[in-house]
């Protein structure tokens, strides 16, 4: 392999792919970046076997081949190489040499085939996303995902096309509050298995959107889900588990409904639950006609009261909700005003941006 | 077409690791069995591979991972036959990906390995957290293969909170997941983990198979040795390197020569033994010796308690194991043997006394003892 | 009891004014506030364990709620087949008493007010008193929804006044800021302190005594002592004990040989000692069942079937108390009398049967690996208020179906007797 590469270029890619390898890591090949040199361009990649992501930067290839190195290495030099260098990386024997300027590297590389294949396999199922959907899906869901380990199926976002609709939804939960978005479903999404995209790649699929603007392709399979966006492909793993039945616990009779300034009331939840506890975060949500009543107590801090104007015209209703959910809620609506959807105290709330209704939150009360 | 040639495959390779091992010689029952398991189409989640220590069990673990990872290996004929060996070759991407720990469906359990919430080396056991992350693999689909492994080397070394943590995945595990667990010593295994696995047992191999084993480990090894470090080892292929490795027959002649005659020591003997030990980079070879020495007492103490005689190592064996039945009743060789292991263990701490010190005072022990005094 | 000469040793009832009188008054009033409602004792300066138990609690909270009910027979209780819960002092006139069952209720007292338990009122109720026994000192034990003990010992300074007279004003205030009546008992230990509250219910205030404790208790009947059941009383009778003073006569060894760990218990209770402290700030903080086989069981189904009967038992409890487990303990002893405890704590606590069942199977399943047993245990640790239990999880939509058909169970059963409605599980 013999390539001239431009510095900025290189570093950009590397600094892309090696937010997946593992510091310190014991299998050595695993802290390697695999770097195929062909057709003009280089392909960097990097895993952690969980998640792989590939970047494709121009290169002038004298030589096609490929090899690999350690990538944190290699990304330190290239930093504190110089602006606007060019470098050359060639191999010989088992060595990669870097040349740029009057500085020269060499490295120790593992062969190509050691390293994980993640990128192949059949993924019949193909659509692209704008990138705003991509956002929505991932913003909108991503704080109700699970962190408990027993019920792992819960810890990703559950991406489907919702039975009988022609809409993709995106679905996370952790038990005590829920999050749905979805909009109509790009073609090709039609027939797609519902698939559990793990935390880490929604993260890792996250900071890849902020740095394109284009359309995000997807590609998918009952094993593995690929993402690409502008020259940087994201392959995933997915979680083997079922997600839950979702649909059924968002309760679909709740009759009364409560409008409200999204930024005061948040304020509000905010500036009461300062008395909440650790153990005890309830706030108790009391709503009467035009006004709700916002108030937390605790043993050793004291009490709370706050009320704000809401539009509301219903019955009389108490409600308990634990407080660091509510503002968790408030923050994902955008838009001025929120709507709450209430049943009974003991009953799941729904919570929607007043504007926007393409996401949906229920979230379980707290009895106070 | 044409069938491989097995022996050219194993020369190929430096190290006869378990990981490595290419084809598992005297076992072939067991091979059988787990092929036909995965012609059946009904292979069972969890195995358990019992047996004695260096017989064999990983290697067949890892042939068995191998040719799962690899979708049944290419055994087989032309026409999509079922495949009628659990061999992969060399050159198979799964081979290679294994042995550089690149395969992102097969993950392996051992002592030894980076704990990460310590962020230390677990020396002596497998630690829960790295059963845990064991867990959260098996939780994810594969990449590579449409299936995944885990094979714990030794399921023994599990301490409780990780045993339990992988009897839950045991129970309710996700479909195409196959766990191997290899085990020396079955018996302490939670009884919940057994009854979740499908057993092979492990028979040591034939001393026949050993020695042919070493010889084409060691082509310098003649073929007498081999037979002799095959009985030294008692079947077990993996205790037969350690000895080669170790200058292990060498050692065991020098101390049967000493004992043909324990009550009356040469000198000369002794102190080249003691030599041989003490060099610097002799650390190894001396815990073999220890071992070897611990081995052959008790061996002898068998002998004396009125076991009959087992197939001597090699002549001169013999003729100690009858010098020292006639020296001393089973009694005193007893005491014998537990003042020589006692001595011979001092070059720990905190005695930390050095090997040729060591060596010599232990054996002119056993020669005071052995004088009556 | 040099030191009581003079002190203070009558109480008024109604505004706890306390002063010396030379003799047991007779028709004296109050000097303060004339009342003729007065309690005199010679201890009554000093002792400072009291037992609060408040009268036939469910009835007077629905008489509270319903002023249209005051003077009638009113019972809280279970269905045409139940039995009752509480009875108020009017019903009693009539003979009909708790866990009596309602048809014999209605026998003795046709006019009767069937009221049905409304378990979340009383249990706020409840929180209530205990908050204002918080009030008056930090060593409260409570005992169940009613009832508790409490050490006011060392509040004289606080209160700037007699443990006797906080207990008084306290009364008043259950009374006017509750609605509810309580019966006080007064003593020097728990053990007394409970008999002494049972002895002029309703809105009793009773006093026992250091000096008369023996004299008290000696003719009283074995039953008396706390943790005598039909059964030990049976096994008493047999050995020709019934009443109290009997009990005197044997040392601690013979008695903890003839009766067990109770043996122990017998021997200082009869003669007044007991020396247990009011557990501070613990509400119970645990609630198990355990059973000891008559033979030793290694089969995982029978102990699977008996688990079941346990966690039914424990929730029962649990319900009752308006309390909830955080953490699952499994306990196992071997035939060998090794005890292994064994526990999960959970994601949110729980009262359901169901769910200790479910954890409790998990973790028996863990150790049946062919040992033999001689006891199986199960119990909810780590207690909260019953209102955190089994919340609504948006992750297990069957989770609310298993709750809901648990608590129907529950109401049949308490409108049909306990043994109407047996699991499934239970009939093996």
């Amino acid at each position: 392999m013999k390539i001239t590469i431009e510095r900025a270029a290189l570093l950009k890619a590397l600094n892309h792919v090696q937010s997946v390898v593992e510091r310190r890591n014991t299998i050595p090949i695993l802290s390697n970046v695999l770097m195929q040199a062909q057709d003009g361009g280089l392909s960097l990649t990097a895993t952690d076997m969980d998640i792989a992501i590939v970047d494709k930067v121009e290169a002038t290839v004298n030589e096609a081949g490929s090899t690999t190195a350690p990538a944190h290495t290699l990304y330190d030099i290239v930093k504190k190489l110089p602006d606007g260098a060019q470098v050359n990386l060639s191999t010989n024997g088992d060595q990669l040499e870097l040349v740029a300027g009057r500085s020269q590297f060499t490295l120790q590389t593992l062969p190509q085939d050691d390293f994980p294949v993640m990128t192949g396999g059949d993924m019949p199922t193909g659509f692209a996303l704008t990138s705003s959907e991509a956002k929505l899906l991932i913003d909108k869901t991503r704080f109700a995902i699970s962190t408990e380990e027993t019920r792992y199926y819960l810890n990703g976002i559950y991406m489907h096309v919702a039975e009988g609709s022609d809409t993709l939804r995106a679905v996370a939960t952790d038990g005590h509050r829920l999050a749905r978005v979805e909009f109509p479903a790009p073609d090709g999404a039609a027939g797609m298995p519902g698939v559990i995209i793990p935390r880490k790649a929604v993260q890792e699929l996250r900071k890849l959107i902020d740095e394109t603007d284009g359309d995000i392709s997807v590609n998918l399979s009952d094993t593995k889900i690929k993402f690409e966006a502008g020259a940087t492909v994201l392959t995933s793993k997915l979680i083997d588990g079922t997600f839950p039945d979702y649909e059924r616990v968002i309760p679909q009779g709740n009759d009364k409904i409560m409008s409200l300034d999204t930024r005061s009331f948040a304020e509000a939840v905010d500036r009461v639950s300062t008395i909440a506890t650790e153990k005890m975060r309830a706030v108790k949500m009391a709503m009467d006609s035009g006004v709700v009543t916002l108030s937390a107590s605790s043993q050793d801090s004291g009490t709370a009261v706050e009320e704000i104007s809401v539009d509301y015209a219903n019955d009389r209703i108490e409600i308990g909700f634990n407080s660091r959910y509510l503002l968790d809620i408030a923050q994902q609506i955008e838009s001025g005003s929120a709507q709450f959807i209430m049943a009974d105290p003991s009953s799941p709330t729904i919570v929607q941006d007043a504007e926007d209704k393409s996401a949906l939150y229920v979230l379980m009360p707290m009895r106070v | 077409m044409f069938d491989e040639p097995e022996i050219a495959d194993e020369t190929n390779v430096a190290l006869l690791s378990p990981r490595d091992s290419l084809s598992v010689k005297g076992h072939e029952a067991n091979e059988q069995l787990l092929l036909d398991a995965w012609n059946s189409g009904k292979l069972h989640h969890a195995w358990l591979f019992t047996g004695p220590k260096g017989i064999g069990k990983a290697s067949l673990g890892y042939q068995f991972a191998r040719f799962i990872l690899a979708g049944g290996g290419e055994g087989g004929g032309l026409f999509g036959d079922q495949p009628d060996s659990l061999k992969i070759s060399a050159e198979h991407p799964v081979y290679r990906r294994m042995m550089s720990g690149g395969h992102s469906d097969f993950q392996i359990l051992e002592k030894g390995m980076m704990n990460p919430d310590t962020k230390r080396v677990a020396e002596n056991d497998i630690p829960v957290a790295i059963a845990r992350k064991a867990i959260e693999f098996i939780r994810l689909t594969p990449a590579e293969s449409d299936w995944r492994v885990i094979l714990v080397d030794a399921a023994d070394d599990l301490n409780r909170n990780a045993a339990n943590a992988l009897l839950k995945v045991l129970e309710e595990p996700p479909a195409r997941a196959i766990f191997i667990l290899i085990s020396h010593a079955p018996g302490r295994l939670l009884p919940t983990i057994k009854s979740r696995c499908r057993k092979l047992t492990f028979k040591s191999i034939p001393d026949e198979s050993v020695s042919e084993l070493l010889v084409s480990q060691y082509p310098e090894l003649g073929n007498e040795d081999a037979h002799a470090l095959a009985r030294l080892s008692e079947g077990s292929i993996g205790k037969a390197m350690e000895l080669q490795d170790n200058g292990g027959l060498d050692l065991f002649r020098m101390v049967v020569s000493l004992l043909s005659h324990p009550q009356d020591l040469s000198l000369t003997k002794l102190h080249s033994l003691a030599d041989t030990l003490s060099r610097k980079d002799a650390k190894e070879n001396y815990i073999v010796f220890r071992n070897l020495i611990d081995w052959w007492f008790k061996r002898l103490l068998k002998i004396l308690a009125g076991d009959h005689m087992p197939k001597p190592i090699f002549a001169e064996e013999y003729m100690a194991i009858e010098a020292c039945k006639a020296l001393m009743p089973l009694g005193k060789w007893l005491e014998a043997a537990d003042l020589v292991n006692e001595r011979l263990w001092q070059t720990e701490a905190p005695s930390n006394l050095d090997r040729r010190q060591v060596v010599i005072d232990a054996f002119l022990t056993l020669e005071t003892l052995a004088q009556g005094r | 009891m040099q030191d009581i000469i003079n002190s203070p040793n009558c109480l008024c009832r109604d505004c706890s004014h306390i002063w010396y009188m030379p003799e047991p008054p007779k028709a004296a009033r109050c000097p303060d506030c004339n009342s003729p409602r007065l309690k005199y004792h010679p201890e009554l300066s000093i002792l400072s364990t009291a037992h609060i138990d408040c009268d036939s609690f469910y009835a007077t909270v629905e008489k509270r709620d319903d002023p249209s009910l005051m003077d009638k027979p009113v019972i809280v209780g279970g269905g045409q087949r139940g039995v009752v819960s509480a009875a108020c002092y009017v019903a009693r006139m009539y003979g009909v008493r708790s866990a009596m069952p309602m048809f014999k209720a209605k026998q003795l007292c046709p006019d009767l007010v069937v009221i049905r338990p409304n378990m979340t009122k009383y249990s706020k109720v409840g929180k209530e008193i205990r908050k204002m026994m918080h009030d008056i000192t930090p060593m409260v034990e409570p005992i169940s929804i009613d009832e508790a003990f409490l050490d006011l010992s060392g509040t004289e300074k606080l209160h700037k006044a007699y443990p006797a007279q906080t207990l008084s004003k306290f009364i008043k205030r259950i009374e006017n800021e509750v609605g509810v009546t309580a019966s006080v008992g007064l003593s020097h230990n728990k053990f007394l302190a409970k008999i002494a509250s049972d002895l002029e219910k309703p809105k009793g205030f009773a006093v026992i005594g250091k000096e008369e404790t023996m004299d008290f208790l000696g003719d009283k009947p074995v039953t008396m002592i706390w943790g005598v059941g039909k059964a030990l009383a049976k096994t008493l009778h047999h050995d020709g004990i019934e009443k109290i003073y009997q009990l005197r006569t044997y040392e601690k060894f013979d008695l903890m040989g003839r009766y067990g760990s109770m043996g122990k218990r017998l021997y200082h209770f009869c003669r007044g000692e007991d020396d247990r402290s009011v557990s501070v700030g613990s509400e119970t903080k645990s609630i198990s069942n355990e059973t000891t086989f008559n033979t030793d069981i290694s089969d995982y189904q029978t102990l699977e079937n008996t688990l079941w009967k346990l966690c039914d038992n424990v929730s029962q409890r649990m319900k009752k108390q308006n309390l909830a487990a955080r953490t699952v303990v499994l306990k196992l002893k071997t035939k060998d009398f090794k005890q292994i405890t064994r526990n999960r704590t959970l994601i949110d606590p729980t009262m359901l049967a169901e769910q200790l069942f479910r954890v409790g199977k998990q973790l028996l399943k863990n150790e049946t690996d062919g040992r033999a047993f001689r006891l199986l245990g199960i119990g909810g640790a780590e207690l909260v208020e019953g209102d955190l239990a089994d919340p609504i999880d948006l992750a297990d939509p069957d989770g609310q179906k298993r709750a809901k058909i648990e608590n129907t169970m529950d109401l049949l059963r308490d409108k049909l007797g306990n043994d109407a409605i047996i699991k499934g599980r239970s009939l093996k």
